[in-house]
């Protein structure tokens, strides 16, 4: 009877995934969990009464533990009856969904020097009717460098028809304002027989960079389809990136792709770049099979503090005033939530346009104008929070002091020689992960940091004088090209704490149907020398949260190393354990002969926290 | 004999602590490996276990209220530390050494009259 259930709402509520069901056993096989990236699952065995019995059903390392720099973000795929994950060190596991015994490895050939040790997992495709004794009729990719390497998901043997020998050499069109090479750290997006794959890049480095590349090609053979750039052909001699560097959503009903267009270079100065360009710092829509675009909406005009757009956009359909609106929700480092109806990019709850304040770098002209999202409410407050009288009493007053040197307008201060407060800043916000949403009740839920970060442009001379002084990496980001380099602090005292009250992060639940908060509370714990910081202070996310059928939120993300289960109703934490780094990913529900699972990448990520490992652990309840 | 029995508690209290300690480092069990405060928890440890070892020479003068000052502030400042490192083990040891401090205090001054 579970059983059924849980297929009935998998075929009834849920998007459709690129596998579709296998069985009784609804699919994890994307990033976000199923094309429109709900990170939902109908299993319905682990409940809030029985989750404080949940156990390790297995746990193993990939061995990609002995680099201490590893940044894991991948989720774990389930389909084809089998757990599958790419790892830092460019190779893919398959392993048995009930036990973790390993089905297969495969190491990429290509991997070649050590790059950042960086993978936010694979993508799968199977064919429509798979051919039985065929070789490459399901297939995993994942990227390595430049390059997306694409894998039998039955045997672990390279599809010798993708690409070259199942190797696809993404960087050769990579042509234009090469100043990089491109890295595919994003696995691409399935979108029926396309992917999409987008790249990541460095966009604080140069003003005038690679531009935002998005290509189309067929998932049988790696060939071009299709080229998408954000950047208008006329400024392309004035800036770069605007790319995709995270996760896209797909629609299978309209066959429109959805992407989360980030920032263009160079960051933090844009005196060069006034002109308008609509599709930067976007969500924007593009038909799958032409790569066309469908609408674009820009989320922040004429972005000149790294405001990425940064996740995925999760796709539901809300029933509101007797209506069933195809929407998405945007989610983005400023904390605001777009809700837009996803076939139109209109506005489901309204937009305004706020007044900003206005640049007083010379040559840089802020956007008068900025949106602002009032329902739902951001996950981060518009103004900056109070000093913390317990940092700055025990740094004797230093919070205070630095504060007082730099400029804090709120939302949007644009950044300044003498250094800007930037809340959010860079990190969020909301990070790569996005929300999760619970398609029956359109219950959406998001974790959020709150952290206050310094912007400061340094001129030209000032910071190649830097640069001969303490080196390269101490001096900042060069923005080669522009007449300032820029460097980003966070608000810390001496100390290495922050100068802000807490809490640091959230996690929130709001009702789609009305754009209500349901209810927000501190996520997580700080976790500093070992120290565990109070519950209410919360913590700094990466990572997303998944909702289940049976009512519970599950999430990893906090610099703590743990995961949690949450009661999605209240929000109150009902069961934590201890995995050996933070589990900044997205974990994967599935269901495997009769057993509900939860698998985490607990990998960590160095940008939260140093502690690093390659532990895949899955848990469920006790026979 | 309640001066002896308080030195030895508070001595086994430090091993505990020092033992405790070097597992949360290097267990990958405890979400402490590698951090700074099972370090400073370690180093509290071997402190103790000196100054208990420094009473058993030394039970009563200026020396030993001295030793018995610093053994009271490593205590509280390890249970302390257990708090913050959410260390059940370190901070029941801490207890267990504050008891063995309390008898070693009483026979001191039962000696002292």
């Amino acid at each position: 009877m579970r059983k059924l259930h849980s297929a009935a709402l998998a075929a009834l509520l849920a998007l459709p995934s690129a596998a579709g069901a296998q069985g009784d056993n609804p699919v994890w096989d994307s990033f976000g969990g199923n094309a429109g990236a709900q990170k939902f699952s109908p299993a319905t065995q682990i409940t809030p009464q029985n989750v404080g019995k949940l156990k390790v059903a297995w746990s193993i390392h990939t061995g990609d533990g002995i680099h201490t720099r590893t940044n894991w973000g991948a989720t774990p795929l389930f389909v084809n009856n089998t757990v599958y994950v790419a790892t830092p060190t460019y190779r893919l596991y398959a392993v048995e969904p009930d036990t973790g015994k390993t089905k297969w490895v495969f190491t990429a050939k290509n991997a070649g020097a050590p790059g950042g040790y960086k993978s936010r997992g694979a993508s799968y495709w199977q064919a429509a009717n798979p051919q039985p004794g065929q070789p490459c009729q399901k297939i995993l990719y994942f990227g390595v460098h430049g390059t997306l390497n694409a894998v039998d998901a039955d045997t672990g043997k390279a599809c010798e028809g993708f690409g070259n020998h199942g190797v696809l050499n993404v960087e050769q069109w990579n042509t234009v304002n090469r100043v990089w090479p491109i890295s595919l750290t994003q696995p691409p997006t399935v979108a029926g027989d396309t992917l999409v794959i987008g790249y990541s890049g460095v966009d604080w480095q140069y003003k005038v960079a690679t531009p935002g590349w998005v290509w189309g090609v067929d998932a049988r053979t790696g060939k071009l389809k299709w080229t998408f750039n954000s950047i208008p052909k006329d400024m392309l001699n004035q800036t770069g990136t605007a790319n995709v560097w995270a996760s896209m959503s797909y629609d299978p009903k309209s066959g429109l792709v959805y992407l989360p267009v980030s920032s263009p270079s160079p960051n933090y100065y844009g005196a060069a770049r006034l002109k308008e360009m609509p599709l930067v710092t976007s969500v924007t829509a593009l038909h799958a099979d032409t790569g066309a675009v469908a609408w674009s909406r820009q989320l922040v005009h004429h972005d000149i503090w790294d405001l990425d757009t940064n996740s995925a956009a999760t796709l539901v359909d809300i029933h509101k005033g007797g209506h069933v609106i195809p929407a998405l929700v945007q989610a983005t480092k400023q904390g605001f939530l777009f809700v837009l109806n996803r076939l139109t990019g209109a506005p489901v709850y309204p937009i305004e346009e706020r007044h900003y304040p206005a640049s007083d770098v010379p040559g840089e002209k802020a956007s008068p104008t900025q949106p602002y999202v009032p329902v739902p409410a951001p996950t981060v407050p518009d103004r900056t929070p109070a000093i913390s009288p317990l940092a700055d009493l025990i740094s004797f007053g230093s919070c205070s002091k630095r504060l007082a040197e730099l400029r804090d307008d709120g939302r949007f201060t644009p950044p300044s020689v003498r250094g800007s407060v930037a809340f959010p800043g860079t990190v969020g916000g909301v990070e790569w992960g996005g929300g999760a949403v619970d398609p029956r009740s359109q219950t959406y839920v998001v974790n959020s940091s709150l952290v206050v970060e310094t912007y400061t442009l340094i001129p030209r001379a000032e910071y190649n004088a830097l640069v001969k002084k303490e080196g390269k990496a101490k001096a900042g980001s060069a923005q080669a090209g522009s007449p300032y380099a820029f460097k980003i602090d966070y608000l810390l005292n001496k100390w290495g704490m922050p100068c802000w009250t807490p809490p640091y992060g959230t996690l929130s639940s709001y009702d789609l149907k009305t754009g209500k908060l349901l209810w927000r509370k501190p996520f997580g714990q700080v976790q500093k020398w070992g120290f565990y910081m109070p519950e209410s202070w919360g913590s700094p996310t990466i990572g997303a949260p998944v909702i289940t059928a049976g009512g519970l939120i599950f999430i990893g993300a906090s610099m703590d190393s743990r995961v949690r289960a949450i009661d999605l109703k209240t929000g109150k934490v009902l069961w934590k354990h201890l995995v050996e780094a933070p589990a900044n990913s997205t974990p994967a529900v599935y269901t495997y002969k009769g057993k509900q699972y939860v698998v985490f990448a607990a990998g960590g990520n160095p940008i939260l926290t140093p502690r690093t490992s390659d532990q895949l652990v899955a848990f469920a309840l006790p026979d | 004999m309640k001066l002896r029995l308080g030195r030895g508690i508070i001595a086994l209290a430090a091993v505990i602590a020092i033992g405790v300690s070097t597992y949360d480092y290097f267990s990958t069990a405890t979400g402490l490996q590698r951090t700074g405060g099972v370090v400073l928890t370690g180093i509290a440890g071997v402190l103790m276990l000196a100054a208990a070892f420094g009473l058993m020479v030394r039970a009563r003068g200026a020396l030993a209220t001295t030793l018995r000052v610093l053994i009271l502030l490593d205590i509280i400042g390890t249970a302390v530390a257990g708090y913050f490192l959410e260390s059940g083990c370190l901070m029941v040891a801490m207890l267990v050494a504050l008891l063995g401090w309390g008898l070693s205090l009483c026979a001191g001054r039962g000696e002292g009259k």
